[in-house]
Order: C-alpha cells, then sequence, then structure tokens
C-alpha cells in the first residue's frame, strides 16, 4: 500500500509557502522600524547638506564636531544601502529559484541557503 | 427472520444486573487484564497478552518502507490516515524532515508509534 504523505497539496501551494518565507527572512535581516528609518533618511539628507536640524542636535548631545558627525552619517547611509541591497539580491534570487524549482524538496533547500547566509 | 437470543446477566443473589444480546464468554482473570493489553483467543477462550507489531522500516530518499504488519492496521503520518494490506506500506513524503508514524492497535497488537527522517539528496 502506497501512502502519500505530503505536505503540500499541491506545487503551487508549496511555491506560494516558500516564497512568502523569502518575504519574511528579508524583512527579519532589515529589522528597522518606519520612523527610525524617516529619521535615518532626514539626517542623511542633512549630512549631504553639510548640516541642518537633526545633525545639529546630534552633534551637539554627542559632543562632537558637526563636519565628522555628516562624514558618519554619510558613511552609515552608505552602508545600510549596501546592506539592503545585498538583502533583496538574495531575496529575489531565491525566489525565482524557488519558481523554477520542480520540487517542494529543492523549495525547501533554496530557503534553507537563504537562511544560511 | 430470527430473533435475537437474550441474556439476562445475574449476580449470585438473584439480582438481574442487565439484560444484553451477547453472548459474551465470561473468564477468570487477573488484574493484570485489561481491554487495552489483553485478548482472547476464540478458539481456546485463553487470555493473552496483545504483541508489539514485528515490523522493519527502511528509508530511501524521501520513501519510507515498512515490512512485517499484518493487514487492516490503521496508520497514521504527516496528518493522512491509511490502511496496512497485505504488501508492504511505502511512506511517500515530499518535505525532508522527521516525522511520527503511529500504528493503531488491534485486537491482537498493541499501538504503536516511531519516527522516521527523510531527505532528499537531489533537494539541493
Amino acid at each position: 500500500m502506497i501512502l502519500t504523505a505530503s505536505s503540500f497539496q499541491t506545487r503551487e501551494s508549496a511555491e506560494a509557502h516558500y516564497l512568502g518565507l523569502c518575504d519574511l527572512w528579508a524583512s527579519e535581516m532589515r529589522r528597522v522600524d518606519p520612523v527610525q528609518t524617516a529619521i535615518h533618511q532626514r539626517k542623511a539628507l542633512e549630512a549631504s547638506a553639510g548640516g541642518g536640524p537633526w545633525i545639529e542636535a546630534e552633534a551637539e548631545a554627542l559632543c562632537v564636531d558637526k563636519a565628522e558627525l555628516c562624514e558618519r552619517v554619510k558613511a552609515a547611509e552608505a552602508e545600510t544601502e549596501r546592506e539592503w541591497q545585498v538583502i533583496e539580491i538574495k531575496r529575489v534570487k531565491a525566489k525565482a529559484d524557488i519558481r523554477a524549482a520542480s520540487t517542494v524538496s529543492q523549495m525547501h533547500a533554496i530557503y534553507q541557503q537563504l537562511r544560511a547566509i | 427472520m430470527n430473533e435475537p437470543l437474550l441474556y439476562a446477566l445475574a449476580d449470585t443473589e438473584g439480582h438481574i444486573l442487565g439484560v444484553t444480546e451477547g453472548p459474551y464468554h465470561y473468564l477468570q482473570c487477573d488484574e493484570s487484564v485489561t481491554s487495552a493489553t489483553h485478548y482472547v483467543d476464540t478458539e481456546t477462550h485463553a487470555i493473552n497478552a496483545k504483541r508489539d507489531y514485528d515490523y522493519s522500516v527502511e528509508t530511501d530518499g524521501l520513501g519510507v518502507t515498512i515490512t512485517g504488519l499484518p493487514p487492516n492496521v490503521g496508520i497514521t503520518v504527516n496528518g493522512i490516515y491509511g490502511m496496512t494490506d497485505s504488501e508492504p506500506t511505502v511512506v511517500a513524503f515530499d518535505l525532508p524532515g522527521t516525522y511520527t508514524v503511529k500504528l493503531d492497535g488491534t485486537k491482537e497488537y498493541m499501538p504503536a508509534e516511531f519516527e522516521v527522517t527523510v531527505d532528499d539528496p537531489d533537494g539541493e
């Protein structure tokens, strides 16, 4: 007697499940709340312009030179952009591979590899 | 049409405890005997302890083959239920992992459960 003990009824339901997991992985990796992101963007704009209310308030609170703080903020912004891009490329690549996969265990392996990064 | 036979169940003082269609067998035993652990051999009327299933499990990729189970045993795994027949039972999974297989008890056999782990070497 053959008993089919599948975890997914169809390839489509497995694909939807694993595509969703890739998106969830990306949002876990980013881990920033929307207000913090907005603040970073305001500071980055001010740092490019050489100063502004956010930069000045922070420089005073941290007792650091305004120009140096601008450089720090610009470097941190560039690093964040790089990290986001890396996460995004991995997310879209994993999703493309999952769409191209023919078996559930291949999809599972692709997702496991994504998490291992 | 045959009328079913009725049996009165009485205690030793003569009170009737109930009337049943029966017939049932009334077999002396000790306190180790329970409905979960014993059964009666209908030919000899002996009370026997239920046995454990004697089976072997082989894993090949995402498939598991269970050999040695008698027919008509309920088997539950990954939310799916089936009944064994006279052939070995092949369980086909789609997702690597560790699963619990549960075997229902029967008149003569105790229920059982065990784990199997499957993987797909071609899945990478």
